[in-house]
């Protein structure tokens, strides 16, 4: 509504306003602008005008105002009154009409109730006839409902006649349909689905439990049973194994289940319900079981025969093993089965009609009013033949789980995936694992297909190592013996060996050994670890769970020690098994006795090196940390060694430990066994000959074989580098004169009494500390001597017999002196005592003076 | 008291000696009665019933040509009488010190017909029975002492033409003998003479000498030139050793059981050392040990009874070397317990000297407060 005022001013400005910018009434009027305008184009006396005008203006507009609201008011008080009096009119004209249709409604209601009292009681008085109907139709389940619908109306209303006769009628007909359910229940084709639901009604109809639930396990078993037999005969002709995504043409030509009843309908919707059960499995994996019907054995197994068996189980622990509430509050009875019945319905795989209706199981109560210990007694049989079943069916996969001689054959992922099914199905048989411990039976099998696994690999290692070591040994004595035949010289063999550890001219002990450890080494690099890794690397899920692959890792770790520490006894027992040859047999033993020495030297190699750089390879592979590249990158080298992760270091110190005790034991064993055998020769030779009747050693003429250092060992190979050293060494004796040192026997007893008393204590046999050749050759001479000395006591000697040992002596002297170099001391004074001894226990010594002995040892080089 | 046999060793050229030592418990002192023998002694046996007798195996020069192995009888002619009487030790040559100590003389009771080879050693059954050890055989001899005769009544045969019987010893359970030969061992019915058992190849080294044990049948002890210790049962000899302890350095050269706690052993090695082992884990004393209830009271009793020692319950004796003696200078070639003193043995060894000891007293209270 324009006023004159604003219309005036509007005009007033309309000279000076041309642009809506300026116009005091437009939405874009500006005030900074239209004042600048102002400034800009007025005088002050226009502006002083213009202020005006705009008071004048403001007060006209106020004064407007006041006068239209006051008109407006007055308008609204005469409207609101009118209104009142139409909404009183309103109210009072509705509550006539409200009470005058009062009466009406009420009878309505009435007559309503009545109606569906009377629709009830139809129901009821129907309730015979209806049930002979559902008797002649065989629906039972329908008989069944009904009927526990009205059970408590006819118990509520029992002291009315119409009713008792109802019942009675109703009882009877009941009866006959429990028969009818029984029969049908008891037939031989029945199916575990048609068993099930047979005993969820007759325990609605408050058939006794205890009879019922024995019925219905023994029913369910042999149902199950013949399940079983038909699956096992009907996975017979499908293949272990077949690779889901590329199969399906060839899949769609795998023969269906031969029975008729359930064919491709049922097959789908078990794989649909496969699907499901594995809700949380792989989406590869359920797609898989949507698209396809099960192709290989496991699967087909777990779709006919497990989930069958899971059904069972689950309905009879709802039926019969829920603990039994007091009867005063129903509201827990469905609340205890609620939870088991919501965890089974979503495991549940053949649907609902497997358990006992909901509208059962929430009217009726029909759980069966079990007591405590028949519960248990129930529990306990069913867990029994539970677990028979089961065991029978993980014999079942376990029978498709071969493992042939050589174990690099098998196909880890035939294994992997019949485990996977196995896993899978344990996934899905949650009423299973409830039960019986499925779960962790079907966790142990698979571990032992680990360690299976595992232990084969590494046993095939094993093989091969021993028949290497073995074979070795056997050319290696076929060469010794060769060049011990060359020569014709009988010790040789044994001397040879030892030297050639040392400097390999010959025949390569070095290579040999190398060889068989870079064979371990690329063994363990080429087969074994990659073919573990191809296993724990498939799809498996059981092995894709973090405790699944420790618990793998783990088990190989405990592996794959207690490979080194059967390697170890083997061949600790292998060398301890080495029959003693007795010495005229010294050539043919050498090949196991040096054996021995290989077998030492190979446990130091293992120690030094092998055994940190598998366990490198072990953390590179294997154990690596973090998700595993299923490429199989671990042959790929990298430049720098990972070091040995902390969970293996432990392992590897101790396996490190283990090889150099071994092969300290073995070491010893050889030298305690070659020096026996030595020593053994030395002792022979003197209880054959009587040195009492001994000739003296002729002084110019060669010396001859019998009284000759037998086993000394040096042989003639060495005389090319006959030792200037041997005039030293009788220089360094001869201090005083050969028979001087015999002469004063008693100074010289006390002299040798506090020469031992001040000397150490000598130990023989000992653990051999420098690994060398000189070690090893000091530990036998030291052996070989002692037992002279000691043998040398236990004779009398004669003449000739003394002289004997003089020579011997000094023969020894010259020939043993350079293995001697660790102590020549103690050998000296090892020879020393024999002579002694000799001399003491000689009729009548007549010691031969140096340059005789010297004469017969020249004698003998020349 | 009567030690056994000591190996002697003696200078061929020299006259040897037998030395009756006696061990005078209060005084703890030890004398020395000497005895002259004709030939070098190899071993030496007292006899059971009548302390003054002996037997000593020898071997005779004849015509500085040849050795003769023979085996005699002989009583001890002393001076006076001792009131205790502690051991017989061989002995070789003493120094100057013979004025001081009292000489007897030898009286040649009788001989054995000894066969080819040298005798090692004679068993005593009873005062009329005697069993030599042979190289090649074991023969029972008939004996009769006032007579001075001796009746060759049956001999076994070595087995394996190889090797020599090493050593014998008779089971103190049976009318059994069990003999060492190279690495085997077998036992003879001694009235049948037909073998008992047999180990072949029971270890990879020679065998040298074998005992058994007093009271428990069936337990025999062995050493030998692989420096070990083993211990068998004869009833299930494929088994193997039962035990196996080597604590020696060289050739055990003799075992002896206590005979009294068949849980201590001695063995003497040509290493110079005398062990003493405690084989309790599978000896009569082990049904007594950790006997919970029982050993438990005994502990107690023991802590009342020594006041002392009341915070320092003694632990159960437990496997294991218990002491090495080292007082020997040269092999150990005999070793031998006292048979009245539980507690005594003597050490012989090559250089003529005899050590005696004791077991340890911590041994000893942990013995007898765990039974």
């Amino acid at each position: 509504m324009r006023t004159n005022a604003q219309v005036t001013a509007e005009m007033t400005y309309a000279s000076l306003t041309l642009s809506p910018l300026f116009s005091i009434d437009s939405h874009a009027f500006e005030v900074d602008k239209y004042m600048h305008k102002m400034f800009v184009e007025k005088q002050l006396p226009g502006l002083v005008q213009a202020d005006n005008e705009l008071v004048a203006d403001i007060r006209q507009l106020d004064g407007d105002m006041k006068t239209l609201m006051k008109s407006n008011v007055d308008n609204l008080e005469s409207e609101m009154s009118r209104l009142t009096q139409n909404i009183g009119k309103i109210a009072t004209s509705s509550s006539a009409i409200h009470s005058s249709l009062g009466g009406k409604r009420e009878k309505i209601r009435q007559l309503n109730g009545v109606h569906s009292l009377l629709t009830k009681l139809q129901f009821v008085f129907e309730l015979p006839t209806n049930l002979h109907q559902c008797l002649e139709t065989e629906s039972y389940t329908q008989a069944v409902k009904s009927y526990c619908r009205t059970l408590h109306l006819l118990q509520h209303y029992k002291h009315l006649t119409v009713f008792t006769g109802i019942e009675r009628e109703c009882k009877a007909i009941m009866i006959q349909v429990a028969q009818k359910i029984r029969q049908k229940m008891c037939a031989a084709q029945a199916s575990i689905t048609e068993i099930t639901e047979s005993v969820g009604l007759l325990l609605a109809l408050k058939e006794d439990p205890v009879a019922l639930w024995k019925q219905y396990l023994d029913l369910s078993m042999k149902a199950l049973r013949k399940v079983n037999a038909k699956t096992l005969e009907d996975i017979k002709a499908l293949p272990l194994y077949s690779a889901p995504p590329v199969a399906s043409p060839k899949s769609a030509q795998t023969p269906t289940p031969a029975t008729p009843k359930r064919s491709t309908k049922k097959s789908a919707k078990t794989a649909a319900t496969t699907a499901s059960g594995a809700g949380s499995a792989e989406k590869e994996a359920k797609v898989k079981a949507v698209s396809l019907p099960p192709t290989d054995k496991v699967a087909y197994l777990n779709a006919y025969f497990l989930k069958q068996f899971e059904a069972f189980v689950v309905s009879f622990m709802n039926c019969f093993l829920t603990p039994t509430t007091s009867p005063g509050t129903p509201a827990n009875t469905g609340s205890g089965s609620g939870g088991m019945a919501i965890s089974a319905s979503n495991e549940e795989t053949a649907g609902s009609d497997q358990r006992p209706p909901a509208w059962v199981a929430k009217d009726t109560r029909v759980l069966a009013n079990l007591t405590r210990e028949q519960i248990s007694e129930a529990s306990t049989t069913v867990k029994e033949a539970a677990s028979n079943m089961i065991s029978k069916y993980l014999d079942t996969i376990r029978s498709f789980l071969d493992y042939p001689d050589d174990i690099f054959s098998i196909q880890p992922q035939v294994h992997v995936h019949v485990l996977q099914n196995l896993y899978l199905g344990t996934k899905s048989s949650s009423g299973l694992c409830q039960l019986i411990g499925f779960d962790t039976l079907a966790t142990g099998l698979i571990q032992n297909w680990e360690s299976q696994l595992i232990e084969r690999a590494l046993g095939k290692v094993k093989q091969g190592l021993m028949s290497r070591i073995v074979q070795q040994n056997a050319q290696l004595a076929q060469q010794n013996s060769k060049s011990a035949t060359t020569t014709g010289d009988v010790s040789l063999s044994l001397v040879e060996p030892i030297s050639n550890t040392a400097s390999a001219p010959v025949f390569g002990w070095a290579t040999v050994l190398k060889e068989t450890t870079v064979w371990l080494l690329d063994s363990f690099k080429v087969d074994t670890v990659p073919f573990l890794e191809k296993c724990m690397s498939s799809d498996a899920q059981f092995l894709e769970t973090t405790e699944g692959r420790a618990l793998f890792l783990k088990n190989f770790q405990d592996e794959f020690k207690a490979f080194w520490d059967w390697i170890l006894k083997e061949m600790q027992k292998r060398s301890s098994a080495i029959p003693p040859s007795p010495p005229s047999l010294l050539s043919e033993s050498s090949e196991s006795r040096t054996s021995s020495l290989v077998m030492s030297q190979l446990c130091f190699e293992f120690s030094t090196s092998v055994v940190e750089q598998l366990y490198k390879t072990l953390s590179k592979t294997l154990f690596r940390v973090g998700k595993r590249n299923r490429s199989g990158s671990f042959l790929v080298e990298s430049y720098e060694e990972p070091p040995v992760l902390p969970q293996l270091q432990w392992d590897c110190k101790s396996v490190i430990q283990a090889c150099q005790e071994s092969g300290h034991t073995l070491l010893d064993g050889f030298i305690a066994r070659t020096g026996n055998e030595l020593s053994w020769l030395v002792m022979d030779v003197r209880s054959e000959t009587d040195f009492m009747t001994l000739e003296s050693p002729p002084t110019a003429f060669r010396h001859g074989g019998g009284g000759g250092v037998g086993g000394g060992g040096a042989g003639g190979s060495h005389s090319g580098s006959r030792p200037s050293h041997r005039n030293d060494s009788l220089a360094s004796f001869g201090s005083n004169t050969m028979n001087s040192r015999f002469d004063h026997q008693q100074r010289n007893m006390l002299l040798s009494n506090i020469d031992k008393l001040f000397s150490d204590r000598v130990e023989i046999f000992i653990r051999c500390q420098d690994l060398n050749r000189t070690g090893i050759m000091f530990g036998i001479i030291k052996i070989l001597l002692k037992a002279w000395a000691e043998s040398v006591r236990m004779k009398t000697f004669g003449k000739g017999g003394f002289q004997q040992i003089q020579v011997d002596a000094e023969f020894a002297k010259v020939w043993l002196w350079r293995f001697a170099t660790a102590d020549e001391r103690l050998m000296h004074s090892l020879l020393e005592e024999a002579q002694q001894t000799a001399y003491r226990r000689c009729i009548d010594a007549v010691p031969l003076d140096i340059h005789g002995v010297e004469s017969i040892i020249n004698s003998f080089e020349r | 008291m009567l030690l056994r046999p000591l190996l002697p060793l003696a200078h061929a050229a020299a006259t040897c000696q037998v030395h009756l030592l006696t061990f005078d418990e209060e005084f703890f002192e030890i004398s020395t009665t000497i005895f002259s023998h004709p030939h070098e002694i190899w071993d030496i046996s007292a006899s059971k019933e009548d302390p003054d007798l002996f037997f000593t195996c020898y071997r005779e020069v004849i015509d500085g040509k040849k050795t003769q192995s023979k085996a005699s009888l002989w009583r001890m002619k002393r001076g006076y009488q001792e009131q205790e009487e502690d051991g017989v030790g061989g002995g070789g040559h003493e120094g100057g010190m013979q004025h001081h100590q009292p000489r007897g003389e030898l009286e040649h009771v009788l001989s054995l017909d000894i066969g080819d080879g040298s005798v090692k050693k004679v068993i005593w059954q009873d005062s009329t029975e005697v069993i030599s050890v042979e190289d090649w055989r074991i023969c029972i001899w008939d004996i009769d002492i006032k007579q001075g005769t001796a009746k060759l009544t049956g001999s076994i045969d070595t087995p394996d033409k190889g090797f020599k019987f090493a050593s014998a010893v008779m089971n103190p359970h049976a009318q059994e003998v069990v003999a060492v030969y190279g690495r085997s061992i077998q036992g003879w019915n001694l009235s049948s003479l037909k073998p008992t058992f047999t180990i072949k190849d029971a270890q990879p080294a020679l065998l040298f000498c074998v005992d058994y044990n007093p009271n428990r049948p069936f337990q025999i002890a062995t050493g030998g030139d692989d420096c070990k210790v083993r211990i068998w049962d004869v009833r299930d000899i494929t088994a193997g050793p039962i035990m196996t302890f080597q604590d020696h350095t060289h050739w055990v050269w003799s075992v002896a059981y206590n005979k009294f706690h068949d849980q201590l052993m001695l063995t003497s090695s040509s290493d110079c050392q005398v062990n003493l082992q405690s084989i309790v884990s599978i000896s009569t004393g082990a049904q007594y040990k950790y006997d919970g209830e029982e050993a438990s009271e005994e502990g107690e009793r023991g802590a009342d009874e020594d006041g002392e020692q009341a915070d320092n319950v003694q632990d159960p004796p437990t496997d294991g070397l218990v002491q090495a003696f080292d007082q020997h200078e040269d092999s150990v070639y005999q070793v031998a317990w006292s048979s009245v003193d539980p507690w005594l043995f003597m050490s012989l060894s090559h250089d003529g000297r005899a050590v005696m000891n004791q077991v340890p007293s911590e041994e000893k209270f942990k013995i007898l407060l765990n039974y």
